[in-house]
């Protein structure tokens, strides 16, 4: 049994057709759609659970605001 | 009046000439190269003047003008040449723009594992600065190599649209502009990019806001002289619809197909506006269907040539604001070489000489009358043998 802080995580780039784009460790990897649930979005924190990548809720809010934070600072309009 | 159009001849003549023997110094790895007159499409009394098929031999290079339309207007206030080139980033896009006074655009820089290649075909074109640099839109495919340009060359202003992604590929390139001390600036509909003082650099979307990272992608339109090229990054049919109805003036010569070709993107109601000469894919081996067949099929039936970085590796157009002239460092093997658009494979080293030889065959037709007598009519542009002379109504469609 995986423990949580092996689990393989991932950061979703964009959907291409029938392929979940995932960028694991920086690098983007081509998921077929099967096996990445189906309320996964662009954008989200995702691990892989029980062979299905799932969107982690918690990890993709933080990650979020500290991009968003980001950009406000780099934004000049 | 005669004397003047043997002049005007003898002008543009000269002016292929010297436009090819000085590219031809600059790119030196280029394996096929064509040249293109351009139609003039001014509704200005002009003066239609037909050459003979002059061959302009330079070891490896052959040039070919076909039909010569000279206006008795003055041409615009270009000066010198622009240059574009699609470099081949694999399945991603990274376009490379250089103006006449040698300012620079980079639009997009391919996966982040192709930023080594980014940053060495700047350095190989001698770039120092990129005073215009655009991330088209925050996917991997696109903005992957930013931060390594960022980080290697000076840097002038920095548009993007103003969408989040969350990856570390994003974050690497907010990061790498944060320590340079920039500030981006939103790409949109409506914003002119100020470069060279001969060209017109035009964002033409996103017209308005989408829930799709890929609509809301830069489009930017580039005029230099009568040759205009249009930058699609990955914008789909949403903002292809929107930017039709924004009435912006979509007509260019030389098309970035959107999306790596894919099936989402360029609409006929979209090519129908755009009407281009040229298409270029920017594709490589992917998962994703790019280019998708029926897209292939679309411009083909619209007689565009097509050229894509997975089968011509690094493709760059050079114009001179009425000529547009195309080099590309691979040869597309199963290409059959037609005689409108002239080309000749560069003598390879090693074995591979022959088997390359054998696979670039050209068809010639002097006039219609061959072509009906060898069945072909009505040729298509892109088919072989097809050319500017024998297509006098300039409709894509010869002797019909």
């Amino acid at each position: 049994m995986m423990k949580e802080g092996i689990m393989l995580k991932g950061i979703v780039d964009r959907f291409e057709g029938n392929v979940v784009v995932i960028e694991i460790d920086g690098v983007t990897k081509d998921i077929p759609k099967e096996i990445v649930d189906s309320k996964v979005k662009a954008g989200d924190c995702v691990v892989l659970k029980n062979g299905k990548w799932i969107t982690d809720e918690m990890e993709t809010k933080k990650r979020a605001e500290r991009i968003k934070g980001l950009m406000e600072q780099l934004w000049e309009d | 009046m005669k004397y003047r159009i043997t002049g005007l001849i003898w002008t543009i003549l000269l002016s292929v000439l010297i436009f090819a023997g000085c590219t031809s110094v600059e790119t030196n790895q280029e394996s096929q190269v064509h040249v293109a007159q351009k139609t003039n499409q001014a509704t200005q009394a002009s003066a239609i003047v037909e050459t003979q098929h002059e061959n302009i031999q330079d070891n490896q290079q052959v040039t070919e003008t076909s039909q010569v339309q000279a206006t008795t207007q003055q041409n615009n206030d270009v000066s010198g040449e622009l240059q574009v080139h699609f470099i081949d980033v694999g399945q991603g896009a990274s376009q490379l723009i250089i103006g006449s006074s040698g300012k620079t655009i980079l639009i997009d820089a391919g996966n982040n594992n192709q930023e080594e290649e980014i940053v060495a075909y700047l350095r190989k074109n001698s770039i120092q600065k990129i005073d215009i640099l655009v991330g088209t839109h925050p996917d991997a495919d696109h903005i992957g190599g930013l931060d390594a340009v960022i980080d290697n060359f000076e840097i002038g202003k920095i548009y993007m649209p103003k969408v989040q992604s969350n990856t570390k590929t994003f974050e690497d390139v907010l990061l790498a502009i944060q320590r340079k001390g920039l500030k981006i600036s939103t790409a949109k509909a409506g914003v002119s990019l100020d470069w060279e003082p001969d060209a017109k650099v035009q964002m033409i979307a996103p017209v308005r806001e989408y829930n799709d990272d890929n609509d809301m992608s830069a489009v930017i339109k580039l005029t230099f002289g009568e040759i205009s090229f249009l930058f699609t990054g990955d914008a789909e049919s949403k903002s292809e619809h929107d930017m039709i109805n924004s009435k912006a003036d979509l007509k260019s010569d030389v098309l970035l197909v959107a999306h790596h070709g894919s099936k989402s993107s360029t609409a006929e109601a979209f090519l129908d506006a755009v009407q281009p000469s040229y298409g270029v894919i920017q594709v490589g081996e992917n998962n994703y269907g790019h280019p998708a067949p029926e897209i292939l099929e679309r411009l083909n039936k619209r007689g565009v040539k097509v050229y894509r970085n997975d089968l011509h590796g690094d493709i760059v157009f050079v114009t001179d604001g009425k000529n547009i002239k195309v080099s590309h460092t691979k040869d597309d093997k199963e290409e059959a070489t037609a005689a409108g658009r002239t080309q000749e494979t560069q003598e390879k080293q090693g074995t591979q000489a022959t088997q390359s030889k054998e696979t670039t065959e050209t068809v010639v037709y002097k006039n219609c009358t061959e072509v009906r007598q060898a069945g072909k009519a009505p040729l298509y542009r892109g088919d072989p043998g097809y050319s500017r002379k024998l297509d006098r109504d300039g409709d894509g469609v010869a002797c019909e």
